[in-house]
Order: structure tokens, then sequence, then C-alpha cells
């Protein structure tokens, strides 16, 4: 079933067309990448689809067309977006509240988000960092907390732009395996080829805003 | 991977210190405001050290950071040697030196309530004593953010000098920390709209959720009970 399609997408920003039609869709629980030169279009093309940039053409959302800003603020409760720089993203002050951040808006039980915290701390090896404000972790351990923090919204699509950007082994290790089990259907922005090797999945080239196989 | 120690986790300069690090901040906070608004009331050097012992006694739980207490109590007396110096040239030196005692008791109060807990914990209690939720998002953020500021200015500092800048008395180092003040200035607008979008984009609808709460505990009650009695036996002896 198709979760995300796009129609002839175009963004133009400060008079220079920076997503030129572009065409893409999504299945639900597919994953694929996103690579291209600097300045592409790939953090716009991301940031169209949370609803961020003024465009035109059609974006859908599980058949649904995305219209207004209170489309996209529901459809935002459905699709997390991991920023391409950790620092933006990250702004509660301890690792653990950031984590909460999101169940709390939703509107869950405290015990809910209790659970769904301890979870995601575990699954993502960072109970450590359970205490620690969120500004003085470090580049890689800033970049694993953007991703858990994105995971406890329980997103069924998941955008990330260049989530493997200065990662030890280990962590990078973590990460991959995450994006193996998870359930949700990713779009990561990359340029890591060896995460595009190790994983194998579908590669789309983006090149002065246009998206190809 | 670092874990959080200890140290990591202090923002203010007394928290985790004592007995009182471990108090609700909502007890700590209204008792302040109540001592301080006391002291504030004094008309007398006698009805400022009835409050004395009460301050060194929970001087005494966090007597641990003795030179930390000092020195900023040190650094709030300088400022007041101003207003003794000023009081004393006007021909009222009694008035300067009550002034300076009242400061200073309201001062160590506060240092000993207020900073034993996290900037964090504080707007938390103030969310809960009824103070306007945009008040304290916008103190939050700015709190949150100081330090990145901070960060981003020492980045730039670091970046100039590295490629071989000495501040000096020139029309080249005004120039340079303009760029510095300009460029902060820019960055902290795209900041800003990036964190909008980190928010909304998970969910934000004008209300930042807590998800660790305040319990009060027996420890409060004790506490609050033995400071209002002595408050009240204060005010009864000395004020009345």
């Amino acid at each position: 079933m198709e979760i995300l399609s796009v129609e002839n997408l175009r963004v133009k920003l400060e008079n220079r067309e920076v997503l030129r039609r572009v065409n893409f869709s999504l299945k639900d629980g597919e994953k694929v990448f996103i690579t291209g030169p600097n300045g592409a279009g790939k953090t716009t093309f991301l940031e169209t689809l949370m609803g961020f940039v003024p465009f035109e053409g059609k974006i859908s959302f599980k058949g649904n067309e995305l219209k207004s800003e209170d489309d996209f603020s529901v459809l935002r409760g459905r699709m997390g977006y991991v920023f391409q720089n950790p620092d933006d993203q990250l702004f509660a002050p301890t690792v653990e509240e950031e984590l909460a951040f999101a169940p709390l808006v939703k509107g869950l039980k405290r015990e809910q988000v209790k659970e769904i915290v301890e979870r995601t701390l575990k699954e993502f090896e960072i109970e450590h960092l359970r205490e620690k404000p969120t500004y003085k972790l470090s580049g890689g351990e800033k970049r694993i907390v953007s991703v858990a923090c994105v995971v406890t919204m329980d997103p069924e699509v998941i955008l990330l732009d260049e989530p493997t950007t200065g990662l030890d082994r280990n962590k990078w290790e973590k990460l991959v395996e995450f994006f193996e089990r998870t359930g949700s259907s990713l779009i990561i922005v990359t340029h890591d080829t060896k995460l595009m090797k190790r994983l194998g999945w579908k590669r789309l080239v983006m090149e002065n805003g246009e998206l190809r196989e | 991977m670092d874990t959080a120690t200890e140290g990591e986790k202090v923002e203010t300069p007394l928290n985790g210190e004592g007995l009182l690090s471990r108090l609700d901040p909502r007890v700590k906070i209204v008792l302040f405001l109540v001592l301080a608004w006391t002291v504030a009331l004094a008309g007398n050097l006698l009805q400022v050290f009835a409050f004395l012992p009460l301050a060194l006694l929970f001087y005494a739980t966090a007597y641990r950071k003795t030179a930390t207490i000092l020195k900023l109590l040190l650094f709030a007396d300088f400022f007041l040697l101003f207003v003794v110096l000023t009081q004393l040239f006007l021909g009222s030196p009694y008035e300067g030196v009550l002034i300076f005692f009242k400061s200073t008791v309201i001062v160590l109060f506060s240092l000993l309530l207020l900073t034993t807990s996290s900037v964090f914990d504080l707007l938390h209690a103030l969310h809960h004593l009824k103070v306007p939720n945009k008040l304290l998002q916008i103190t939050f953020f700015f709190y949150r953010y100081l330090f990145t500021v901070k960060d981003q200015l020492q980045l730039a500092e670091k970046s100039a000098k590295s490629r071989g800048f000495i501040p000096k008395t020139s029309i080249q180092t005004y120039k340079t920390y303009a760029y510095f003040m300009g460029n902060l200035l820019l960055k902290s607008y795209f900041k800003s709209e990036n964190v909008y979008k980190a928010l909304i984009s998970r969910g934000f609808k004008g209300y930042f959720p807590v998800f660790r709460h305040f319990e009060l505990g027996k420890l409060d009650v004790i506490f609050a009970l033995f400071t209002i009695i002595y408050w009240g036996v204060a005010v009864w002896r000395f004020y009345l």
C-alpha cells in the first residue's frame, strides 16, 4: 500500500527553482536512500514533505492530499523527521525529557510514556545518558538521541537527513541495526556509500532539483 | 560513551549539594519569597539579624561549598558597597549598613534555597506556582540556548585565532568582533527557525510537557513547618 506520494512537486526559494517536478512514492514499510551532490535539494525535499516549505504540486499521505498547515500538523504526528544538524533538533533540558516530549504532547498516559522512554533508552543503549543535558552530549551522542527522540513518536514514516555523519563504528552499527529492524518506512538522505552498500535498498539520486532512480 | 557525571548535571552553583537540593523546589521558592519579603521590610539591624541564624543553618547543609557561596556572596557585596558609600556621603550611614545586611541575608537565602535546584526544576516549580507559561517558556529557551550562543562565539573566536587573529586596539579587531556579532545574530535567527521546525515536527502545541514531576515528601513538610515556625517566632519577637 502506498503511504506517501508526491506528484509534480515544485519548490521555488529566493527566485531559484530548488525542486523541479519531483515525482516520488513510498510504500508502507519501504526503505529508500536519496543521494546526490550538495545543494541538489535533498534537505529541501524532506522539509517540503514535512510542510515547512511552500510548494506547488501534490503531496498525499495514505491517499489524502495535504494542502493546509492543519493537514501537515496532523501528518507530523505520524511522520518523524531527523534533522541534518542534531543541535537544531534537541531542545529539552535532559535526554529523558527529550525522549518523553512527543509521547507527552500526544497525550499518552504517564505510565505509557515511562514505558516508551525506558524501551527507547534501552534500544539505543543510552540509559547512561538519561539525565545528561542535551547540550552537553558529544556529536555522536546527539545524533543517536536525535534519532531516538523521533522513534518515541512511533511514526509510520521517518525522514532522516544524513543520520550517520560523524558516528564512530559502534554507534554507526547500532543505528544501522535499527534501520534494518524498524517497521517504519524510511527515507534516508545520505552520502554514506558504506551504509547504502550494506543495506542495499532502492537508491534515488537528486540532482539539480530533479529526482531519478 | 561518556556517562553523565554529577558535575554535568549542575546548572546552578549549589545544585545537587546537601539536604536543600533534595527538597521540593516549590516549597523552597515559597519559603524564599516569605523570608526575603520579611527581611526586606526590616526597619533595623536587629530585625535583619533575627534571620541570620536561619540562613546559617541552611548554609550548614551546604558547608562543603563554602568557597562557592563566599565567592558569590562577595560578588554581590561588592556592588552593595557602592550603596553603603553613597549612603555615607548622603549622611545616613546607618541606612547604608542596613541595606547592606538586608541584601546580604536575602542573597544568602536565594543562594541556599534557589540555587540548590536546577534552573529547569525552578521553572517547573514556577509553573506549579501559576507563573504564566509563556514567560516560563521564553526563560527556558533563553537559558537552554545561552550555551549554544556561547559555544558559537567561542568557535568563531577559535576560527579567527587559528588564522592568526590577535585581538588588539585596532580597526581590524573591532571589525572582526563586529563580524562575530553579526554572524551570531544571523546564526541565532536561523537556529531559532530550525528549533521551531523541530518543535512542530514533534507535535508542539504551545506548551512544554514535563516527564518528571515533583512529589511533596515528609522532608519537605518538616522543612516547611520548621521554617514557618522560625519565621513566626522571629516576626512575633522582633517585628511586632
